[in-house]
């Protein structure tokens, strides 16, 4: 842990560094016309931070679900967000070996291994 | 230092920046990481989605621009409705105020003028000039001329594609609005490839069907450059030779050697002469002029006419830095909106590793999904999973492959409004 700590003030010090160059490097390049101002970057950040747990192993297999269950599984009609991972997983299992043309979901299912599955699974349990 | 050096130095320490952050007070993603310029171009179905996941993903150190030179979006994907008049062009409206306000995407409604792909700099049309450390292309489609299309150019400007939602659309509606039972629709097919694969086959299947409903009956001709339906074969069969019965005639491989606007005929060198009230010729398809014309070399896809890319990160296989993504890219996948979405995923989480010096996902799964309407209450579907194939470097079918429905049903039509609903709120909002 007090490991972890030393690693982390030390590459600070390192971003400090990297920001001074930053901030030279953006003066000389001069920063795309209207840049968002700091009120409004912290507000976008606020509301990124609340979107959900999405830095997890299954985001990018998950993403493919989100055109029709919606964005982290969140939509209106559809909403799987927060389903338990078992549910979510058996669902999937069970519709892997039925007739693909009978449900679109079939097909899908049958599109992933298990250990995909579980990956969306627990991705989806988590929003 | 290069800007290059200098931002892959800075995504090393990424952990270091969120820690300073969130020392001197201020919010901080949990998963920013990645920092870097990243300008997309183009804002439809891949475009759209590519700008907003960079920043959902990617966190605040992304600073991401949209370059798109129109404010507004017409979806393409559900327009054949607009033809019979159970859509409005004004419902099918998109636009960018919440990729800014929410994602804090910068938009920029300009078009582009050069690529200066050394200096990783893109020129726009108000002679704003956009520095990169990736660029994504997203142009879509443009077309090839018609071959041989004779006759005033009043009529010719009758001859429309429709195949881009806006004025065509509103265009062909009323001309097909004006036309009785004893009247033909002929529509023309474009060898593959082409945007959306299903499409014009839907669009035959709605227009007989309002045609049928409102007019009592009609012709339709299907002229297709194709040996065969290119997508949902047993679907649109039974549509064509049942459902459609009477009404619609299907004549594959179709060679056309000219258009007369002025007397509606269409030559071919295969299949005989053909007349009709309305043509709608959708003509041979290309990647968007910004790939064809762009003179440094990204047409190096199928026939010259498309863009090679790496399907693991969609970079061009000809330019570095520069991603291409929808339709306008050379893949195993359809051109369509749905997998247009899902490649843009792909590409933005590409993007993201790369600019933090991470590693890019090895093995990528991408899906297309699309509802069909066969008739005013009934439709079907076809899906399919694709999966990164190592040996052949392409995205396969995988699972039960291409896959259309058992048939079409009208509760296929629920499904299919919830699917429109939700994938464009997956892209605009």
């Amino acid at each position: 842990m007090k490991k972890n700590i030393m690693k982390i003030l030390a590459a600070g010090v390192l971003s400090m560094l990297a920001i001074i160059f930053s901030i030279t490097s953006c003066t000389k390049e001069s920063l795309p016309e209207t840049s968002l101002d700091e009120a409004a970057l912290n507000e976008q950040s606020a509301f990124l931070l609340k979107a959900g747990n999405i830095d997890l192993p299954g985001r990018t297999l998950a993403a493919n679900c989100f055109q029709c269950h919606g964005t982290n599984g969140n939509a209106g009609e559809l909403k799987i967000a927060g389903e338990s991972s078992s549910e979510i997983v058996s669902e999937l299992m069970e519709m892997k070996s039925k007739n693909p043309g009978s449900n679109i979901m079939n097909v899908h299912a049958a599109g992933y291994t298990t250990e995909q599955i579980k990956l969306i699974g627990d991705y989806f349990s988590k929003q | 230092m290069k800007r290059r050096d200098f931002f892959a130095g800075l995504g090393a320490t990424a952990i270091g920046l969120s820690f300073l952050k969130s020392a001197m007070g201020e919010s901080f993603t949990a998963n920013a990481g990645a920092v870097g310029r990243v300008v997309v171009v183009g804002g439809g179905m891949a475009g759209t989605t590519a700008a907003k996941f960079l920043r959902l993903w990617g966190g605040i150190g992304l600073d991401v621009t949209l370059v798109e030179p129109n404010a507004t979006y017409y979806s393409n994907i559900f327009s054949n409705m607009v033809l019979t008049g159970e859509r409005t062009l004004s419902q099918l409206a998109y636009n960018y105020s919440t990729l800014s306000s929410k994602y804090g995407v910068k938009v920029r409604n300009y078009s582009v003028k050069s690529i200066d792909y050394i200096g990783k700099r893109v020129t726009l049309s108000n002679g704003t000039s956009l520095p990169y450390d990736r660029l994504i292309l997203a142009p879509g489609i443009d077309f090839e001329p018609l071959p041989s299309l004779t006759g005033s150019s009043a009529n010719q400007a009758k001859i429309v594609h429709a195949w881009k939602a806006g004025a065509q659309t509103t265009s062909l509606q009323n001309q097909i609005k004006s036309m009785t039972k004893s009247d033909t629709f002929i529509l023309t097919i474009p060898p593959k490839p082409y945007r959306c694969p299903p499409g014009p086959y839907e669009r035959a299947c709605v227009v007989a069907d309002y045609l049928k409903r409102t007019k009592g009956g009609g012709k339709v001709i299907i002229l297709d450059a194709n040996n065969g339906i290119q997508a949902e074969p047993k679907n649109f069969t039974n549509a064509f030779n049942i459902t459609h019965k009477g009404i619609i005639t299907y004549v594959p491989n179709v060679q056309i050697s000219g258009i007369n606007a002025d007397t509606m005929t269409i030559n071919t060198l295969t299949s005989g002469t053909f007349k009709g009230k309305v043509i709608n010729a959708i003509p041979a398809h290309k990647a968007g002029n910004l790939i064809t014309q762009s003179g440094i070399g990204l047409a190096n896809g199928l026939a010259g006419k498309w863009a090679g890319v790496n399907v693991l990160t969609y970079e061009s296989t000809a330019v570095p830095f520069i991603h291409i993504i929808g339709d306008a890219s050379s893949t195993t996948q359809p051109k369509a909106g749905h997998l247009a979405n899902a490649e843009a995923k792909v590409c933005a989480d590409a993007i993201i590793q790369l600019l933090q010096n991470g590693t890019v996902n090895p093995s990528p799964v991408t899906n297309s999904s699309c509802f069909t309407p066969i008739t005013q209450t009934t439709a079907s579907w076809l899906s399919a999973v694709y999966s990164y194939d190592p040996a052949s470097g392409t995205m396969v079918p995988t699972g039960t492959g291409i896959t259309e429905s058992n048939g079409y049903n009208s509760e296929n039509v629920e499904d299919m409004h919830k699917w429109f609903t939700n994938l464009m709120a997956d892209t605009f909002s």
